[in-house]
């Protein structure tokens, strides 16, 4: 069973990924042509149909994909490259700073990450990458607090106290026995996240403070659509970001599920 | 006690002071200006200047900022430059629709929720358990705003039984107030309901190894009622921590429905105010939403505090 | 036993739905007749007319909770408002107006001479540039008695008495204190609430001193998202989509014995702006390769649906000079690389940046983009925020090559003598074309600015893509919907419902 969610998972997280690799050498049209026919019907030769401006969907859907998938990793990468040193600063236990960090990270986790981007757009522009950013910095938080408690867990282990009691460095002790034990841990909150960044950049998408018009990503096609003259143009675009969200869902709760034993047990 | 109490008392005051000098002055190094934006396409840089001048945004920043805090301290969070109208004032309706939408959609996603984690955890090898635990990974996939807008094709156009979009205060009818909220409460529903039966499930398969299960069982308890029982109760803690959670993102986080639904919520009021660089508006609601979240924090810790007794010591979270 | 308790549930919600589904049946749908509920897409920013000019208050204020001393009809003509009567001096320089002895204010109050010119004077000093050019010819404002007020100008003006019968000439209650929430005038609504965000809501004034508004409330809804609005009308919830932006779904509202269609124009010139500082653009050849280059035709179809008339040059068809010049500059990419070619240019790469948030203008763009393409011109699309970039920027600073906006003042025309405008377009013949028109006897008018038009078209000044069309969907039974948008506002006062 387990196995089975697994593999849907990484059957739609390959397909997107797989998706976004080709369209970087390959798509069926140019996916910012302004074709003949508007809303051309679903078939050959546009196999999705074409958009509002005459665009071809299934190659904007694919260009799409690369959109996704860069949000994705940018914004984890950010929040998991900020967050976890800090987590783990915060878990060693330094007294002053380690309040500090913890207090700033109360405030960023404070401000709603809608607050976030609704300003990163006002001051740069709306655009992925500023809606990205945003996704990644409202998400330092869960990282830090996560990286924290597992810390926690990990220091109180008797080879750590060894380790510190034999003198070695604690940026070593970080390096060397904290992360390697916490990061299975955050390999599951990196899948979550993911898929989270997805979804809150078509939302995001959806309000304008993402993409800026015209731009394939999947959110922006969302948006842009009429769902009154050509239904399927939203739906494609809906399905395929259910599509990738569900796919790293699945991978992260497959490889939770296989790292606590607990599960396993009753499986 | 009372150390640990004064201590804490100082750091949250800090923190929002802090809060307040990062709110202000990142909002007001944004680009654009509020006088440039109103007159438009009237604008001239004498023009400009004049409505600036007449509005104060001459003065230096500074003195602004202690302006604003000191307003703050009296619990007036400033007042708009378009309109002139204080920033509670616009805040108290929209706050009433987002008030309104979120506090009915939590309790009954938690209600939806509890059933379904609870099918999918129990039967959760049988077909039942495990189509329920996977419509509850498609709901949650799907982006919010798109299961409204499925909504309003439904029920709106396609069967006319509701209205599209659109909000009437409570106060004005009670019918027509239910009437155009069901749509917006349902999709929230949805999304939620997945999200928490994906908890609650989580939580009652936890409850299936522990001892005090496996004992109960032994005794003869029959397998739902004992799941009931010592789950619902192990449950409702982290349940109602993952509800306060979601609750303080929804707030702004609604806005997604709201716009799908044309409701004139908190977060569309943030975005209105940024487009038109009304900077006291988007000032005062972060403020606002800021020190709420930090309040709930602090009144947590002060719980965990009396409580339990070790924590009485200081130690860093 | 939990299962059955879990079954209750499922009942327990099953009956709450069912409960709130009961409710249809229940509320009365609101009483057509009493009230009118109006979807459109901006909300103003302020309801302070005198420092925005933002189309969206004239929208809902103008002639309906506002009047002016002379109105502009949906035909284009002048009419008598609060202004029974006027009379022009020999000079041009003196006009008189005789005030309708029956006019009120809501409040109560007559409008008289010391209103009209209190709030004549109030224009002439408005923070908005836009009132303050148009209301600058005047020198004088003299209150003759109660019901009469001179207006001397500095030199004959054709255009200021236009400028009348808008914005500019609104004429105030003198108890007005707050301009920018509680607007109060003297035409047959005023206003009953304003639900920021949300709605502005208009009630019948009872003291209208001539033919009452015909609904007891009408409200402005705001839907900013075009599918919402549809979604709005389909469901019965509103009973005229004010502005269809969505061309598209105009198929929707096909059948004629619900709803009611109607396709006019708008004073909306699309315009796709060059700045006339930049030295590629100083070129005539290259303007006018730019305008052969592009399929406005086409453009429309893409990008609005089809809907919209080509024109041009900077007049709408319903001024009083239009002339039909959309073929000046035919579709020709051939005849498009020949006059680059003649100019010597070659790989000119333009910036074109446009306002992210108008509806037409990033489509636009990219069908601009790609055509310019095919003659070799690179242009590069940006799409910036209106308010926090687009205004400082472009419109400022004047950091652009090209630009698409849409200008929806009447007679806008005028801008393009204003060589500190945006576009930076300095031509002293145009200038002085228009200087006589304005300046010159009243029966000169049409046929000068006639020329004027032609020379702007000529002189490929900017490429008018199109109008704006006057897209309106009304439930059937309401009638006196203005076809042509002829202002910018909504005027309600004329429509009543049949049943």
């Amino acid at each position: 069973m387990k196995r089975f969610t697994v593999a849907v998972g990484l059957i739609c997280a390959g397909l997107v990924i797989l998706a976004g690799l080709v369209s970087l050498v390959w798509t069926p049209f140019d996916p910012a042509q302004i074709g003949e026919q508007r809303y051309a019907p679903l078939g050959w030769p546009h196999l999705l149909g074409t958009d509002h401006l005459g665009m071809d969907t299934a190659s904007r859907l694919m260009v799409g994909a690369q959109t996704t998938i860069f949000v994705g990793i940018i914004a984890v990468a950010l929040a998991a490259l900020i967050g976890v040193p800090f987590g783990i600063f915060v878990g060693m236990g330094h007294r002053i700073t380690g309040e500090i960090v913890a207090r700033a990270s109360d405030i960023l986790y404070a401000l709603p990450a809608l607050l976030l981007a609704i300003l990163l757009a006002a001051a740069r522009g709306a655009s992925v990458t500023t809606a990205t950013i945003a996704i990644g910095i409202a998400t330092i938080p869960v990282f830090q607090r996560m990286a924290r408690a597992a810390t926690l867990t990990v220091m109180s282990q008797d080879y750590i106290l060894a380790a510190c009691v034999s003198g070695t460095p604690k940026w070593l002790i970080a390096l060397r026995h904290v992360l390697p034990n916490i990061a299975p841990l955050l390999g599951v909150q990196a899948a979550a996240s993911f898929s989270m960044a997805i979804l809150a950049e078509a939302g995001l998408s959806y309000l304008g403070l993402s993409a800026p018009p015209t731009t394939p990503t999947w959110g922006r096609m969302l948006r842009d659509a009429n769902l009154y003259a050509a239904p399927a143009q939203a739906v494609i675009p809906g399905v395929a970001i259910a599509l990738a969200v569900l796919g790293f869902n699945l991978i992260g709760d497959g490889v939770r599920d296989y790292l606590d034993p607990r599960l396993r047990e009753v499986r | 006690m009372r150390s640990a109490l004064a201590r804490r008392l100082i750091v949250f005051f800090g923190t929002v002071l802090a809060a307040s000098v990062v709110i202000f002055f990142i909002i007001q190094a944004l680009p654009g200006d509020v006088a440039l934006t109103t007159l438009g396409m009237g604008a001239s840089p004498e023009a400009v200047e004049a409505l600036r001048e007449r509005w104060g945004l001459d003065r230096p920043l500074i003195v602004r900022y202690f302006e604003w805090l000191l307003g703050l301290f009296h619990g007036d969070l400033g007042t708009s430059y378009l309109t002139g109208e204080t920033v509670w004032s616009q805040i108290g309706p929209r706050l009433a629709v987002t008030g309104w939408l979120v506090g009915l959609s939590m309790p009954l996603s938690a209600l939806v929720a509890l059933p379904l984690g609870l099918v999918a955890a129990m039967l959760r090898r049988r077909l039942s358990g495990v189509l329920v635990n996977a419509l509850s990974h498609i709901g949650l996939a799907i982006p919010v705003f798109v299961v409204g807008t499925v909504l309003t094709i439904i029920f709106a156009v396609k069967l006319g039984w509701l209205p599209a979009n659109g909000y009437v205060p409570i106060g004005e009818s009670v019918g027509e107030w239910a009437r155009r909220l069901i749509l917006p409460v349902t999709t929230i529903v949805i999304v939620q309901g997945c999200f928490l039966a994906r908890y609650v499930r989580a939580g009652f398969i936890d409850v299936l190894t522990e001892d005090y299960y496996r004992t109960a069982r032994a005794v003869g308890w029959r397998r739902w009622r004992g799941l009931w029982r010592h789950g619902l109760r192990n449950m409702s803690t982290s349940l109602v921590t993952v509800l306060g959670l979601q609750l303080a993102a929804l707030l702004v986080g609604a806005i997604l429905v709201e716009q799908v639904f044309v409701l004139r919520g908190l977060g569309s009021l943030l975005i209105q105010a940024v487009k038109a660089q009304d900077l006291m508006i988007v000032q005062g609601v972060s403020m606002l939403l800021v020190f709420a979240v930090l309040t709930v924090n602090f009144l947590v810790d002060l719980a965990y505090l009396a409580i339990d007794p070790r924590l009485r010591k200081a130690v860093p979270r | 036993m939990s299962v059955s308790r879990l079954g209750l549930a499922a009942v327990v919600f099953a009956a709450v739905s069912v409960l709130f589904a009961g409710c249809t049946t229940t509320v009365d749908p609101p009483e057509s007749s009493k009230s009118l509920t109006i979807g459109v897409t901006l909300e103003p920013p302020t309801l302070d007319l005198t420092t925005s000019d933002a189309a969206s208050i004239p929208q809902v204020l103008l002639y309906n909770v506002y009047e002016t001393l002379l109105k502009i009809d949906s035909d284009g003509q002048i009419r008598p408002l609060l202004a029974s009567a006027y009379q022009v001096s020999e000079d041009g320089l003196v006009y008189t107006f005789e005030l309708d002895p029956a006019a009120l204010f809501a409040s109560g109050t007559p409008v008289d001479g010391d209103a009209v010119a209190a709030s004549i004077n109030q224009m002439r000093e408005a923070p908005s540039q836009t009132w303050r050019s148009q209301m600058a010819v005047i020198a004088d404002v003299v209150v003759v008695d109660a019901q009469t007020v001179q207006v001397i100008l500095s030199q004959p003006s054709n255009f200021w008495l236009y400028s009348m019968t808008s914005t500019p000439g609104i004429i105030f209650d003198p108890a007005l204190t707050d301009l920018a929430t509680k607007p109060a005038g003297s035409g047959p609504y005023k206003l009953k609430d304003w639900v920021k965000g949300d709605q502005i809501i208009l009630e019948k004034n009872p003291n209208y001193w001539a033919t009452p508004g015909q609904f007891e409330t009408v409200t402005f809804r705001y839907i900013p998202d075009p599918n919402a609005m549809v979604a709005a009308m389909l469901s019965g919830d509103l009973d005229i989509v004010g502005e269809l932006t969505s061309p598209d779904s105009l198929p929707q509202f096909n059948d004629t014995a619900k709803y009611t269609v109607l396709r006019g124009t708008t004073n909306g010139e699309v315009v796709l702006g060059f700045n006339h500082n930049r030295p590629a653009l100083q070129d005539l050849l290259v303007r006018q390769a730019i305008c052969h280059a592009i399929d406005r035709q086409g453009l429309v179809d893409n990008v609005w649906g089809g809907q919209g008339e080509l024109i041009g040059s900077m007049v709408v068809p319903t001024d009083a000079y239009y002339e039909d010049l959309s073929m000046r500059y035919p579709y020709d990419p051939d005849k498009a690389r020949e006059l680059l070619a003649q100019a010597g240019v070659t790989n000119l790469k333009l910036a074109l940046r446009v306002p992210a948030d108008a509806p037409y203008a990033p489509p636009a763009a990219t069908y601009i983009a790609s055509q310019l393409a095919e003659v070799g011109i690179t242009a590069t699309v940006e799409e910036l925020d209106f308010g926090s970039r687009w205004l400082p920027e472009v419109f400022i600073d004047g950091d652009y090559d090209m630009t698409i906006v849409a200008h929806v003042e009447p007679r806008d025309i005028v801008n393009f003598a204003n060589p500190n405008y945006y576009w930076h377009y300095d031509n002293p013949a145009f200038q002085s074309l228009i200087q006589q028109a304005d300046a010159g006897p009243a029966d000169q008018f049409v046929p000068t600015m006639i020329q004027a038009a032609a020379l702007l078209a000529d002189d490929a000044a900017a490429d008018w893509l199109f109008v704006f069309p006057n897209l309106i969907v009304a439930r059937a039974g309401l009638s006196g919907i203005g076809q042509n948008a002829t202002t910018l506002s909504f005027d309600v006062t004329t429509i009543s419902a049949k049943g």
